[in-house]
């Protein structure tokens, strides 16, 4: 198989998951877009490591993770803390799945802001894209026990802000729309 | 799906301990009664319901695979090295005629140095030769002359003696 069609089937076929990894940590779609295409290109010039890679996805995540936290440090003053999203490029014009989707999205910021970076990528890499145990642990080079542990922590937020939310009222989108 | 069973999945979901199995049964049972469920179990219900159609809809275009592919292609283009290997052999051209112009002047001086010396020698051994001869020739003139400076002392004693007494006459 040539360098080409490895590079096809092995990494770019996981575009959508590096690029929903980077648009929860950025926030932003182009942005997000953007930290896809540089992990890419960057697996691209690191081929003649490829052989050495045992888990290519866990690899591509690693990547896409490093340069995520990068931009994220060089715009630390922009949108630190983004509450709204501009939803509808992704989301279509149906304003009931934009408003669970925001409702859902605030839920997720309290979560995050609580979170580590490790712990965030392993809520994510959990929550959204329904990893294994296993495959977060070697995503992560942690052991199991630390990714159980890190689970068990942010689920406790997450618990944390859904009564929140519940007590307070705070879902208005939804009952808006 | 009893309401217990999933009030125990969700406490169990809390703590981490739902496998990855049954993990996903949780998430199928609460979106197939999701308008049944009422509290926290609805809450949950919206919350995966949210992040599966964040999966449905975060998606790239396939331009962007395009992108990629065109981006590599032109990245890992044999030109590049091609220009690369084309600047090498112009800086190695550039190099090589430079140490030639420094070298072939001092070659060619040694070598005119070297054609001197030799010459320089041929023109010593021949005026060595011409003195050597011009040696032998004075010393065969000097014989000649030694000769002429006998005779001439012969004839001078031959004829002394009678100047002598001719001299002792004339004064007597």
């Amino acid at each position: 198989m040539s360098e080409e069609n490895y590079f096809k089937n092995i990494y770019l076929s996981q575009k959508n998951k590096l690029f929903r990894f980077g648009f929860f940590f950025l926030k932003e779609e182009e942005e997000a877009k953007d930290a896809t295409q540089e992990a890419l290109i960057k697996i691209w010039d690191k081929r003649a490591d490829w052989e050495s890679v045992e888990n290519p996805e866990a690899w591509g995540m690693q990547i896409v993770k490093n340069i995520c936290l990068d931009r994220l440090r060089k715009k630390k003053t922009v949108q630190k803390h983004q509450d709204s999203l501009k939803l509808e490029k992704t989301f279509g014009q149906d304003p009931g799945t934009i408003s669970l989707w925001q409702d859902q999205w605030k839920i997720m910021q309290e979560v995050m802001e609580q979170l580590s970076e490790k712990q965030k990528t392993v809520f994510i890499l959990r929550e959204v894209e329904g990893n294994s145990y296993q495959e977060i642990a070697e995503t992560l080079e942690i052991t199991e026990a630390q990714v159980k542990s890190d689970l068990f922590r942010s689920r406790k937020f997450l618990k944390e802000s859904m009564q929140k939310i519940n007590d307070h009222g705070i879902r208005k989108t939804r009952t808006m729309a | 799906m009893a309401l217990e069973k999933l009030e125990q999945w969700l406490e169990k979901y809390w703590l981490g301990e739902l496998s990855q199995v049954e993990e996903m049964q949780f998430k199928s049972e609460l979106k197939a009664n999701k308008d049944s469920l009422k509290g926290e179990l609805k809450q949950m219900a919206e919350w995966f319901e949210s992040h599966e159609e964040a999966k449905q809809n975060l998606r790239l275009e396939d331009s962007f695979d395009d992108n990629i592919m065109a981006t590599i292609q032109k990245k890992s283009k044999p030109v590049d090295k091609w220009n690369w290997m084309k600047v090498a052999a112009s800086i190695l051209v550039v190099f090589a005629l430079g140490f030639f112009a420094w070298w072939m002047p001092q070659q060619q001086e040694q070598k005119l140095l070297a054609e001197q010396e030799e010459k320089a020698y041929k023109e010593a051994k021949a005026t060595l030769e011409l003195m050597a001869s011009m040696m032998i020739h004075g010393k065969k003139h000097l014989s000649s002359l030694e000769m002429i400076n006998t005779a001439q002392e012969k004839v001078k004693n031959t004829f002394q003696p009678d100047r002598k007494v001719k001299k002792e006459g004339q004064d007597g």
